[in-house]
């Protein structure tokens, strides 16, 4: 019985192995036309990350997020640059987007070692025309916009409109006090939402999963199937969200956006700043099919 | 009795190393197979340099290409299609700037596996203004038995195709430009 069950398996195995591979496929590609336009393009990045305490006692940190930002920038430039894209302005702010909807202060902290304080946002906001108070609010409206977007599948959004809290005449004001300042075509926006779990939140986690599984172990022990059952429920790790996203100024839309979620405490800047992520969030921006001559090729 | 479970224990460890040999990425496979050489060669040698954007492979997981493989293979690829006078990575009229912008690996129908690749390249002349630039995405799959052989032959195959695209685009597009 056992033996037949292994030659199964490995004919199974043996047949997936020799079916027809999938033909290969080339392509020559280029990034979306959206961002090759005259005008140029701004590099919106906004980087927001929150301090997870034990309780309610949530805060979002300053320096990690602006060194996170920096160096997302960095790397995003890096990625970029043999792309040849006009990048003609650039801006990092740290949680530009609106975190509640009606505007209100928002804890925070100059970093993990400060104390707690309420501050408007953006927290921090850098780069050319930063100064003039209008342009900062359109640069929160865009990052709102496409962090409310980002992750929603088109076909779901087509059905049910997603909660927002900016409609598309604000986006479309927003977009054109950006054209009118920044003088771009378009806006590649990068955004980083992270959740850093302090040092008492990790053992408080840990604590009560281990001792969940132990009493649920005691509480099954001796159903009289000789095994325990043990139970240790899962809890919430550091990670960041990254989202990317592309606003054609011209037509006032967000012509495409995408969203990835990372592991990794995010008051580190590499965690951001993580090349394959990148890769994997504007890949389909960045690399669109050309079609032309060289635009399939089969070379066994 | 003992004697006889340690050759069966052997006979088992070889059959895997066997189908598997050692499971490297080869910079000669990598290249395109050479076919005839271009009648009307391109009057310029082109001086192949240092390739960015490649990756380790990880211990166990998806085979990556590093930049020095890719630049031997470029290399090779150039040479074999007779396009320019001279190819290599010391001397050249034109520069050529390869850069790895994107490598991945998918598993899809069974355990078959199929590596992605998107590669830029760049030529420029000795003031460093661009002569010629195009990006090509590229995926092969393979469905060898061995895992690690599986690996190793889809991502040598994008290589390959990304490769057999740059050199056909140099063919068809160089005089166009």
């Amino acid at each position: 019985m056992h033996r037949f069950a292994f030659l199964a398996a490995i004919a199974v195995v043996g047949l997936s192995c020799g079916c027809t591979a999938t033909p290969p496929k080339s392509q020559q590609v280029s990034s979306d036309p959206v961002l090759s336009r005259q005008g140029g393009v701004l590099l919106l990045v906004d980087v927001c990350v929150q301090r997870d305490q034990v309780g309610n006692d949530d805060y979002f940190l300053i320096d990690e997020s602006a060194s996170g930002g920096q160096a997302a920038l960095e790397a995003l430039h890096k990625y970029l640059a043999p792309s040849d894209l006009h990048v003609r302005s650039q801006v990092t702010a740290v949680c530009a987007a609106r975190l509640n909807a009606d505007g209100s202060l928002i804890s925070v902290a100059d970093n993990v070692d400060a104390e707690k304080r309420q501050a408007p946002q953006p927290l921090r906001i850098s780069g050319s025309h930063t100064e003039d108070p209008q342009y900062v609010r359109a640069l929160g409206v865009i990052s709102t916009y496409a962090f409310e977007r980002a992750a929603v599948d088109k076909k779901d959004a087509d059905e049910a409109e997603p909660a927002a809290s900016i409609d598309m005449s604000e986006f479309r004001a927003a977009a054109g006090v950006i054209q009118e300042r920044a003088r771009v075509s378009s806006v590649l926006f990068l955004g980083a939402l992270g959740t850093s779990r302090s040092a008492a939140k990790r053992v408080a986690q840990k604590v009560f999963s281990t001792t969940v599984g132990v009493f649920t172990g005691v509480a099954t022990a001796g159903l009289g199937t000789g095994y325990a059952l043990i139970f240790m429920p899962g809890y919430q790790t550091d990670g960041v969200v990254m989202e990317g996203a592309l606003v054609d100024l011209q037509s006032g839309e967000l012509t495409w956006s995408n969203a990835v979620r990372t592991g990794g405490d995010p008051v580190h800047p590499e965690v951001i700043a993580n090349r394959p992520i990148l890769e994997l969030l504007f890949r389909d921006v960045m690399f669109k099919p050309l079609a032309g001559p060289s635009a399939v090729s089969s070379n066994e | 009795m003992q004697t006889h479970a340690k050759k069966r224990l052997s006979i088992l460890l070889a059959i895997p190393l066997a189908i598997c040999g050692c499971a490297s990425l080869k910079p000669a496979r990598m290249a395109p197979q050479p076919t005839a050489m271009s009648s009307s060669k391109i009057d310029a040698s082109v001086r192949v340099m240092d390739v960015s954007g490649g990756r380790k492979s990880q211990f166990g997981g998806p085979q990556m290409i590093e930049d020095d493989q890719y630049k031997e293979a470029l290399i090779l690829a150039l040479q074999q299609s007779g396009l320019f006078r001279e190819v290599s990575s010391d001397r050249g009229d034109l520069a050529l700037h390869a850069t790895i912008r994107s490598q991945d690996q998918k598993v899809s129908r069974g355990l078959q596996y199929t590596a992605t690749m998107v590669v830029t390249y760049r030529f420029t002349d000795s003031a460093g203004n661009l002569v010629w630039s195009a990006s090509y995405d590229s995926e092969f799959s393979s469905t060898a038995f061995a895992g690690a052989t599986r690996t190793v032959r889809a991502r040598e195959g994008s290589a390959r195709e990304n490769l057999t695209s740059l050199v056909r685009g140099i063919r068809e597009e160089w005089r166009n430009k």
